[in-house]
């Protein structure tokens, strides 16, 4: 059967057929941990051809039959030289050994997104990146790191939606150990569902996408989480101002087997919670609940997450991997309260929503030439609403009442996958590969049932119960995909694919052939210059309330009426490593979108009354930016800085789906100037400091300036009218996103103290967020600041995080 | 004592905090981006009136902003209406709206020109009302209001069916001579609809979950040619827990008979009013005035009202099911503008 697959691959690809060559192949791993290197360089320096590691450290590279002197190297890490004849192929593991402080250069590395990848667009960012980077509470955030880099920007303050090159925060694909995860985000969004103990590497696309990647619009974060350490066991225990969280990894079997669990969970409740029952709870002197006008609260709020991970390698060529991850989210509340003599009346609130993903893979190496990936995923998201009114008998009133309610909301995928990965020759780095994915979308199930109960006739007075079940949505995703890395002389490197889908919903299929294709010139050893083309599409949309990411966020399918959501994208640019020292990128792209979705003016969907697609029009939309970035990351010193000039519009003008009088208008986070200063410092090796400043742009949003009165059949009523916001009184609506909010700018500090014990060694991490205080705009609203009159007489800029410092404590182990 | 005084500071530390998170934000008036304003809702036995304005700068607290008015043409069927007198932008006229009449306007305010026009649509006609009451003992009350009202022949009509409640409030404030609004009263109610014929919902608002059931508007336009509409209607309202002995409260049902610009504004201004909070994008009201903003339509309406001390009490009496009664109509109806 292998043979027989190897035969097919060699007839439709000839150019696989090189003769006299042979191939070295293996796996790179770290000297003390056993963790594989993701991205790691092997180069013949005899020949000048080379190759990296993929997502397995996983490496192969076909040399003619000769002499050869391989270097491999990895950021971070000592170099390792091998010299040897090679005459047939050879298996050749290679165990790198970190280095203690990179200053100078050491390595040829071919990053996606440096200065000779045929990749653009990309950013690979390391933990140790994201963990220098100073923080809110205390706690590292991966989302949060990704929005300093040129291109993505926050929605708003503290929040962990990613805009990508004017794409909206449902057009990101977010891969956890290759698979979706629909819901990235805790506690409304202040922090990313992503423990970074738990990761080893995470690679962000925007634009010139590989064709192994599809499904959104504007990017792909590809999340890779540890293995595990295969010598010893190791772990660290974290406690921030809001959570703890720790992380434990080693073998099973030494060398052989291994697994990596981290959790986190949130104690915020501990003394939010408290504060704010003391301050609602407004009854009389009498703490007592059974005095009218008391009440008892209950209330809590907790977030948690769990990574885990077990590998277990069969043999150098084989290895199998199950990874786990669930978090979820709840916020409940309960008031008993005494509300007169007779009457006690029980409200109760609970919202629990979260993810679970769980992958079973499988890594064979079938030749040297043919790595193999076979692997099966599940991921599902779900949102649960439940409350309820409990009217209590009691004496003088035996009558009890219930009211209940529940809404729930979800999504669940199942996926099949095998991919290969051929490297036929130094020039050439194919990927090919089909999945088949099956969708299961549960918009919204809502229930309602109202009863009373009659204490002493003993039987149900009255009953109505009531559902709305949208029902359960299948539909099937198959997908095929073909690319070649492929190197045509040593200057010039191709990256050219193809990417096939087709989604099959209700009867409907959409099918979509992208092409996609990427390549570089190496104008100089130092200089190269980039250009990439990419078309996506989008089967999913998530239909939101606010740029504020809530768990009553819907996802939901296209349908016959709402297409699939389409995008070109094309980028160029400039790339050069200043003598491997800091490197620097300047990008230009422009975008495309068709088929977004925006809400019709005045509609929401929680609550609506309608079928979510009566309250959304399709239309189009266009972003085109210039991104500048310069990084270092070798030496006492690191950093970056990265500027975006970008403009993103929306047009809706579509017969009877028209918004903003169908002309141009800004979209939401449409952001002229972005700017991100990141700096770490290492002051010995016990003291590192770092500093972030962020500037942007306002963002857009509708404010109506204009009022005017209601029309009224009695001329007495407009003598009542009030002005703006008030019932008789009307906005005239100029133009959507007719207004721009104050800039946002922001300075960040933090330090890290670290120190070693005998068997351990611990970080104390400050840091102090917003350090001038400034009051970044969260947003705008019309305030009655005179309570004697029904009108607002200002307009009020709410900001939400003012100077927060914080500690944080890490002990490694 | 040390508690109190440190759980005072945590709370002067947090009233701090948050104190500094807002602002006020600048804005100046830009007289430039004010529009006119044309407002008149003819409705059957009313003076006819226009409201003629400017709009305003959304913190100015002055109700009228009054602008030059060089010409005003308002017209009823075909003929001129005298000019009776103005008082601040209101605009009052020798004559009494009728059914069916066919008004429009046209204003010249300097070397802008503002145009309008429509037509009041007839009354609808109300009968066999049925009401009883099917309140239990527990948190809610229950009425059940049967009716039938008449639709006219050979012309498209629309329809809005509303409830209105008035009640003496919890501290017992003598009634509201006038409501306006349900929101400014006391009570909330919700309708569930039982009539075939009533098949759209196109307005709501307040809870969530519940909206789905129950509304507070219900427009419709599937009734033509004359056809007798049964209405059926539970008409569901939360007691209050402060409500105390002597508490009364006075329902009115409404049905209005709208132009379809009526609708549209009517649906329009609900959502916006409805959205003024960050949840939604509010959106523009459409209005029918040409060179200005606001309506220049008809309207026309029946009611009833009851209050729940004269219905008998559940169980007591069954409800009769509405006699479709055709009443003879005009032939004869002005068409749609």
């Amino acid at each position: 059967m292998k043979k027989r697959l190897i035969s097919l691959l060699s007839l439709l690809l000839p150019l696989l057929l090189v003769a006299q060559n042979a191939t070295v192949s293996g796996t790179v791993v770290d000297t003390k941990t056993g963790e594989t290197l993701i991205g790691a360089t092997v180069v013949d320096t005899r020949s000048g051809k080379g190759t990296v590691t993929n997502l397995y450290g996983r490496y192969s590279l076909t040399l003619k039959q000769d002499s050869v002197s391989l270097k491999v190297s990895f950021v971070g890490y000592e170099p390792q030289a091998f010299q040897m004849k090679l005459e047939r192929n050879r298996e050749l593991n290679v165990k790198l050994t970190p280095s203690v402080m990179l200053e100078e250069v050491v390595i040829i590395a071919e990053r996606a997104g440096d200065t000779r990848s045929s990749q653009m667009s990309a950013t690979e960012m390391t933990m140790e990146k994201i963990k220098s980077v100073p923080v809110m509470f205390g706690e590292a955030d991966l989302i949060k790191a990704l929005q300093l880099m040129p291109g993505v920007q926050s929605g708003s303050e503290g929040n962990s939606g990613m805009y990508v090159r004017g794409g909206g925060p449902d057009e990101n694909l977010f891969l956890l150990d290759g698979v979706p995860l629909y819901n990235v985000s805790h506690m409304g969004g202040f922090f990313s569902a992503f423990n970074t103990d738990a990761i080893k590497n995470v690679t962000l696309y925007k634009g010139s996408f590989p064709a192994r990647f599809g499904g959104r619009l504007s990017a792909v974060l590809d999340v890779t989480q540890n293995n595990g350490n295969d010598k010893e066991l190791h772990g660290n225990l974290s406690i921030g101002l809001i959570s703890a969280k720790f992380n434990i990894e080693g073998p099973i079997v030494k060398e052989k087997t291994t697994f990596s669990i981290s959790a986190r969970r949130t104690y915020a409740e501990l003394f939010l919670i408290p504060l704010i029952m003391k301050l609602t709870n407004t009854g009389s002197d009498d703490p007592s609940p059974d005095v009218v006008g008391n009440a008892d609260y209950e209330a809590g709020y907790w977030f948690y997450d769990l990574n885990a991970k077990i590998t277990h390698k069969f043999s150098d060529r084989s290895r199998l991997y199950a990874s786990w991850y669930m978090g979820d989210d709840k916020i409940h509340g309960k008031v008993q309260s005494t509300t007169s003599l007779n009457e006690d009346v029980n409200l109760g609130f609970s919202n629990l929503w979260g993810n679970m993903v769980g992958a079973l893979r499988w890594n064979y190496a079938l030749t040297p030439r043919l790595f193999m990936n076979v692997s099966g995923a599940y991921t599902q998201y779900s949102n649960n609403i439940e409350g309820s009114v409990e009217k209590v008998a009691m004496p003088g009133d035996p009558n009890a009442s219930t009211i209940t309610g529940n809404y729930k909301s979800g999504i669940r995928e199942g996926t099949l996958r095998t991919d290969f990965d051929f490297t036929p020759n130094p020039d050439h780095d194919v990927k090919f590969g089909t999945y088949f994915t099956r969708h299961w979308f549960q918009p919204e199930v809502a229930n309602a049932s109202v009863s009373y109960y009659d204490s002493i006739q003993m039987n149900d007075r009255y009953e109505i119960d009531s559902s709305i079940f949208s029902g359960i949505i299948p539909a099937n995703e198959i997908v095929a995909f073909i690319e070649d890395d492929w190197s045509i002389t040593d200057a010039v490197k191709l990256n050219a694919g193809l990417h096939f889908s087709g989604f099959r919903v209700k009867d409907v299929f959409y099918p979509s052939l992208e092409p996609r294709i990427s390549g570089r010139v190496m104008l100089t050893p130092d200089l190269s210059v980039k250009a990439g083309y990419a078309e996506m599409s989008q089967y999913v949309h998530l239909l939101s309330t606010t740029s504020v990411t809530l768990p009553t966020d819907l996802w939901v399918p296209v349908t016959d009426r709402i297409k699939p959501m389409r995008s070109r994208q094309v980028a160029a640019g400039v790339f050069y490593s200043f003598s491997g020292i800091a490197d620097f990128s300047l990008e230009a792209y422009y975008k495309q979108m068709d088929n977004i979705i925006e809400y019709k003016d005045g509609a929401t969907f929680f609550g609506a009354t309608e079928s979510w697609e009566n309250l959304v029009y399709t239309g189009e939309g266009k972003s085109y930016g210039v991104e500048f970035l310069v990084q270092r990351d070798i030496g006492r010193l690191t950093g970056w800085l990265g500027y975006t000039w970008s403009r993103t519009t929306h047009l809706f003008d579509r017969p009877g789906q028209v918004l903003n009088n169908g002309k141009e208008f800004p979209a939401k986070y449409d952001r002229r100037h972005d700017i991100s200063i990141v700096l770490s410092y290492k002051v010995s090796p016990t003291i590192d400091v770092s500093a972030t400043w962020v500037f942007s742009s306002g963002s857009a949003a509708s404010l109506a300036t204009q009022s005017y009165p209601l029309a009224q059949e009695d001329p007495e009523d407009y003598d009542n009218e009030g002005v703006g916001v008030g019932r008789n009184s009307l906005n005239v609506i100029s133009g959507r996103n007719n207004y721009r909010l104050p800039d946002y700018h922001r300075l960040d500090l933090g330090a890290n103290f670290h120190r070693k014990f005998k068997r351990c060694h611990r970080t104390i991490s400050v840091s102090i967020y917003n350090v001038y205080n400034r009051q970044n705009p969260y947003m705008l609203y019309r305030s009655r600041r005179d309570t004697y009159r029904d009108y607002p007489t200002a307009l009020v800029q709410l900001s939400l995080f003012p100077i927060l410092p914080s500690v944080g404590y890490t002990l490694y182990f | 004592m040390q508690t109190k005084a440190h759980f005072l500071l945590l709370l002067l530390a947090v009233a701090a905090v948050f104190q500094s998170c807002e602002r006020v934000v600048e804005i100046d008036d830009d007289p430039s981006t004010a529009q006119l304003v044309l407002n008149a809702v003819p409705v059957p036995g009313n003076t006819a009136f226009v409201y003629f304005a400017r709009t305003r700068f959304f913190l100015d607290p002055s109700n009228d902003q009054p602008v030059a008015c060089d010409e005003m043409h308002f017209r009823a069927n075909g003929t001129e209406l005298q000019l009776d007198s103005t008082y601040r932008c209101r605009y009052y006229f020798n004559h009494t709206i009728s059914e069916g009449d066919s008004l429009d306007i046209a204003v010249r305010s300097g070397e802008r020109m503002v145009r309008a026009s429509t037509w009041v649509p007839y009354v609808p006609t109300i009968s066999d009302v049925s009401l009883e009451d099917q309140t239990g003992l527990g948190t809610f009350r229950f009425y059940r209001a049967q009716f039938s009202f008449q639709d006219h022949p050979g012309i498209r009509e629309y329809y809005n069916l509303n409830v209105t409640v008035r009640d003496s409030g919890e501290k017992f404030n003598p009634w509201k001579d006038k409501i306006d609004t349900i929101d400014t009263v006391h009570s909330t109610y919700f309708m569930l609809p039982f009539s075939p014929s009533i098949t759209s919902s196109e307005v709501s608002y307040s809870i969530p979950l519940l909206d789905r059931l129950y509304t507070r508007n219900l427009f419709f336009d599937s009734l033509i040619d004359g056809q007798h509409c049964p209405v059926d209607l539970y008409i569901l309202n939360l007691r209050d827990t402060n409500e105390r002995e002597g508490f009364k409260h006075e329902y009115t049902v409404t049905v209005e008979s709208l132009t379809r610009d009526r609708l549209r504004y009517i649906i329009d201004a609900s959502r916006q009013s409805s959205t003024s909070s960050f949840f939604a994008e509010q959106g523009a009201v459409r209005g029918n005035v040409e060179g200005a903003v606001g309506l220049f339509a008809g309207a026309a309406r029946s009611t009833f009202t009851f209050c729940p001390d004269t219905l008998p009490a559940a169980g007591q009496s069954a409800p009769t099911p509405p006699e479709p009664v055709l009443r003879a109509l005009s032939p004869k109806m002005p068409s749609e503008r």
